[in-house]
């Protein structure tokens, strides 16, 4: 597989057929048992998340994984990268990091206006509704600077409408700042407006690659949703 | 060239490591959490055995197995009055452990300040270190091997080819598709308590005997031999359980009087080597016997030559 | 006059004992509360910097001395003589109260040593911090700390063993000069309490920081918190080492306000009382292991008074300090495990960005 700098690829198959396994191999959650992942010309299959993440490759998760003792805003903050004040002994003297956090801040706060969560920053995560969870996995990944985003089921639970918006905020930061973003998504009708190529995977195999209308009209893929699930 | 005293002295600490060691592989494998409490059961047991002898002048043999039933009550009445609780709010794991350990603090010192009120007000005094070497003429180390090895094959029996048995090793597989299928979460919980409780107490009892002494901290300072135990055999292991506690009885005692003759370390350093074990199972190969299968040792071989 | 002696006899022992159990619970909550390690070894770190000063501070006062520091049998290190004992315990007595020249040094060098031991070995432990499951964790910290105090206990070289052994105390010289005994202690209170402030101090700047959230990232879910680059090996041993320091000085106080060190003291039991402070007064904030340890002290000086109120219980009073502590964890952990206080937000700057940006946006729907 590959995935093409600055493109918005997508990934889709029914319920099971490996996606996330896949994002977790490549995001070092997992160790491949055979076959390699390359990232801008260097080997990482093996390397640690966190690794990984240094080198510009961030994913969400399906389930969103917030961190359930700080505010939403704070969750935001920690996923910034590079910020001196996250070693001890610099952490004591603020102002080898204040610069740092005030752009972080300020990068936070768009995104929370992004998405409309602005209101909840203060909140913990467990006061959120259930899309709005999803919105801050979202928004973690955005601020951390992501050379590839991975995003994992972005609009599970979240209404259609406010859906293509964030697509369409997608869009506007791959065109402005050439993120490169992989998205899985089960809402085909709403991702296939967006990605400019797409793979299909069904039982841990790759059955189809190319743009999306041929995708939907594609007789491997048909028989595996019809198969499986819609 | 090896004393044979010392193999004997290995057996029998290892039978009593088994039989009080049985409850903590019990409670972690079907209540799923480390109870610091199970080496209370055993002082428990001890107590009561060696009260009741000592002050009442009741048959030590008798006692035992009321040494038994006694610490089956202490466990019930403890998953019923704290650990039910506490699961019911949904506790971690870790937190649970965490609250056993105080249920283990109220224990041994409610049994302590028991004894000092009672040799303070009454007569007879009861005496922690008048025991009986032989009971009713048999000696120790045939008692703790018929009882443990009675208890193994009895327990074995039990949670094979019953159907409590059988309900408690679905539930301990998978707690919540077992509950679907109607095992009863509550019987398997009372029974699994009782017996762990039971074979704390027995084990109280014999091991009171043959220390020639009960102390209000001897449940904790057995428990980190039983820690030992468990952990050897594989948390969750019964089997696995079983060959621990005699492997910890033989290397504890084996071990530190080679140590001593070679290497002329001290006696005192005994206590270590179950530290040891515990470390050493717990950071090289944490699934512990009862963990040992092809497909493990292949995992855990494979994992040194792909370290990046 | 008789009632200041009182009143600072008091502010001395109580206030010592706070400060003591004060950084023994800001170094669990350090490590607990913010990093999520379960540490049940807690008693060994305090031991190591205990083990440091009574060991280093009395060859140093020795060596200072030209004497040879010597309180083991002739070929066996391992037992302690008694008579080599009392005299090493009446050469110390002597160096406290006659030689500032040799306590001073000798006490603050091993304190230092002391700390820095204590974090090498939290170093050492988070190692297992980082492979083991929490539970596994507690088990193998609280075991390694009966290591060190089967250790302290059997070679008798080190510190005595549990025999007594006096230990070098830094403003005992004081008295010497002339002035009351109190002022001596108020001294040592003095430099202890600074200790804690400057403890504190360096804490809540450190943790109020990115480093405080990634603790507590890492604390919250691990999976996330590697996959959004922090290192949690990295994180886990800061946590332990500073954590683990600030034990070692806790104990490298507490071998100098009792003025005498005896390796059977240092038992688990240590270790569940801090895990009380800690959980009751809040785990994940500093002020909570402070009033965590003020409840505690308070509740021992009751314990005091019941003891001397009553002396004709038919039990040792000091035995329901024990009891009582089981019961709180009990009723602790099930009903109010998050404790007192709540666990604060880390109010850096970018905080008071959102509180302006909030303000401003005028709290739309």
């Amino acid at each position: 597989m590959e995935v093409r700098e600055e493109g918005i690829i997508g990934l889709i198959g029914p319920n099971g057929s490996g996606k996330t396994t896949l994002f977790n191999v490549i995001s070092g959650v997992y160790k491949p048992d055979e076959g390699e992942v390359w990232f801008r010309g260097r080997r990482i299959d093996g390397l640690k998340p966190h690794q990984i993440y240094k080198m510009g490759l961030v994913r969400t998760f399906q389930i969103p994984r917030p961190f359930y003792g700080m505010s939403v805003y704070e969750n935001i903050l920690t996923a910034g990268r590079d910020n001196p004040g996250e070693n001890p002994l610099k952490a004591l003297i603020r102002k080898l990091w204040h610069d740092r956090e005030i752009k972080l801040s300020d990068k936070s706060i768009e995104i929370l206006k992004m998405l409309n969560l602005i209101n909840n920053a203060k909140l913990r995560p467990y006061e959120l509704s259930g899309g709005e969870v999803k919105l801050l996995e979202i928004a973690r990944g955005l601020v951390s600077d992501p050379v590839l985003l991975m995003l994992d089921e972005p609009v599970a639970g979240v209404e259609p409408g406010f859906a293509h918006e964030i697509f369409r905020n997608i869009v506007r930061l791959r065109d402005e700042y050439g993120i490169t973003f992989f998205i899985i998504e089960h809402k085909i009708d709403i991702l296939f407006n967006y990605v400019e190529h797409v793979y299909v995977m069904d039982r841990g195999r790759v059955i189809f690659e190319g743009d999306p209308s041929s995708a939907a009209k594609d007789p491997e893929v048909i028989r595996a949703y019809i198969g499986g699930e819609k | 060239m090896i004393d044979p005293f010392i193999i004997v002295v290995s057996l029998q600490y290892g039978l009593l490591y088994v039989l009080m060691s049985l409850g903590l592989t019990m409670a972690y494998s079907i209540a799923r959490f480390a109870n610091f409490a199970q080496g209370e059961y055993v002082m428990i047991g001890a107590y009561v055995a060696a009260f009741m002898f000592n002050v009442w002048h009741i048959s030590y043999l008798l006692m035992i197995p009321v040494a038994g039933l006694v610490g089956s009550f202490v466990a019930v009445v403890s998953y019923l009055v704290f650990y039910r609780p506490m699961m019911r709010r949904g506790l971690s794991s870790n937190a649970i452990m965490i609250g056993s350990i105080g249920v283990m603090l109220i224990y041994e010192y409610i049994i302590w300040i028991f004894s000092e009120i009672y040799n303070n007000l009454f007569a007879p005094k009861f005496d922690p270190k008048r025991l009986p070497a032989a009971v009713e003429g048999v000696d120790i180390l045939y008692l703790i091997i018929i009882i443990s090895i009675a208890s193994v094959v009895l327990l074995a029996y039990v949670y094979g080819a019953t159907s409590i048995g059988r309900a408690s090793r679905a539930y301990a597989d998978n707690p919540m598709l077992a509950r679907i299928s109607g095992v009863s979460e509550t019987k398997v919980m009372l029974f699994m308590w009782s017996v762990a409780g039971f074979l704390g107490g027995l084990g109280g009892a014999l091991w009171g005997a043959y220390a020639s002494q009960v102390t209000p901290d001897m449940g904790f300072n057995n428990l980190l031999r039983m820690f030992a135990t468990t952990i050897l055999g594989g948390m969750t292991s019964f089997y696995g359980t079983v060959a621990a506690g005699l492997i910890v009885g033989f290397a504890e005692n084996m071990g530190i009087y080679a140590l001593n003759q070679a290497f002329g370390v001290p006696t005192v350093y005994k206590p270590v080597i179950p530290f040891a074990i515990i470390i050493a199972t717990l950071l090289i190969y944490p699934q512990g016997l009862g963990g040992i299968s092809l497909r493990n040792i292949r995992i855990f071989v494979k994992s040194f030559s792909t370290k990046s | 006059m008789p009632v200041l002696e009182a009143v600072f006899g008091v502010i001395y022992s109580i206030g010592t004992f706070f400060v003591i159990y004060a950084l023994l619970a800001l170094s669990l909550n350090l490590e607990l509360g913010y990093g999520g390690i379960s540490n049940f070894g807690k008693v060994a770190f305090y031991a190591i910097g205990a083990f440091a000063v009574g060991a280093i501070a009395n060859r140093i006062a020795f060596m200072m001395l030209g004497k040879i520091f010597d309180i083991t049998q002739t070929n066996n290190p391992n037992i302690a003589d008694p008579f080599k004992l009392a005299e090493v315990n009446s050469i110390i007595t002597y160096v406290n109260l006659n030689r500032p020249d040799i306590a001073l040094p000798s006490y603050f060098i091993s304190l230092i040593a002391g700390v820095l031991l204590a974090g090498l070995f939290g170093y050492l432990a988070s190692y297992p911090a980082l492979k083991l499951r929490i539970d596994y964790l507690g088990i193998t910290l609280l075991v390694f700390g009966e290591i060190i105090r089967t250790i302290g206990n059997s070679y008798e070289a080190l510190v005595a063993g549990p025999h007594s052994m006096a230990v070098v105390r830094p403003f005992a010289w004081i008295t010497s000069l002339g002035y009351p005994a109190y002022v001596a202690d108020m001294a040592f209170f003095a430099f202890s309490l600074l200790m804690l402030i400057i403890v504190y101090i360096l804490l809540e700047r450190m943790l109020n920081s990115p480093f405080g959230r990634d603790l507590k990232a890492m604390r919250d879910d691990e999976l996330a918190a590697m996959s959004l680059g922090k290192d949690l090996a990295k994180l886990k041993a800061y946590s332990m080492i500073i954590g683990s320091m600030i034990a070692g000085l806790a104990g490298g106080i507490y071998v100098a306000y009792t003025g005498a060190i005896s390796a059977s003291e240092y038992i688990p039991f240590i270790t569940f009382i801090v895990w009380t402070i800690v959980l009751l007064g809040g785990a994940g904030n500093n002020n909570g292991a402070l009033l965590g340890a003020l409840i505690w002290i308070g509740l021992d000086r009751i314990l005091r008074i019941i003891k001397d109120a009553f002396p004709t219980l038919p039990f040792s009073v000091d035995l329901l300090r024990y009891l009582l502590t089981g019961v709180f964890i009990v009723l602790i952990i099930t009903y109010r495990p998050a404790g007192i206080l709540p666990e604060k937000e880390i109010k850096t700057v970018a905080w008071r960005r959102l509180e302006k940006e909030i303000k401003a946006g005028g709290g739309e729907e």
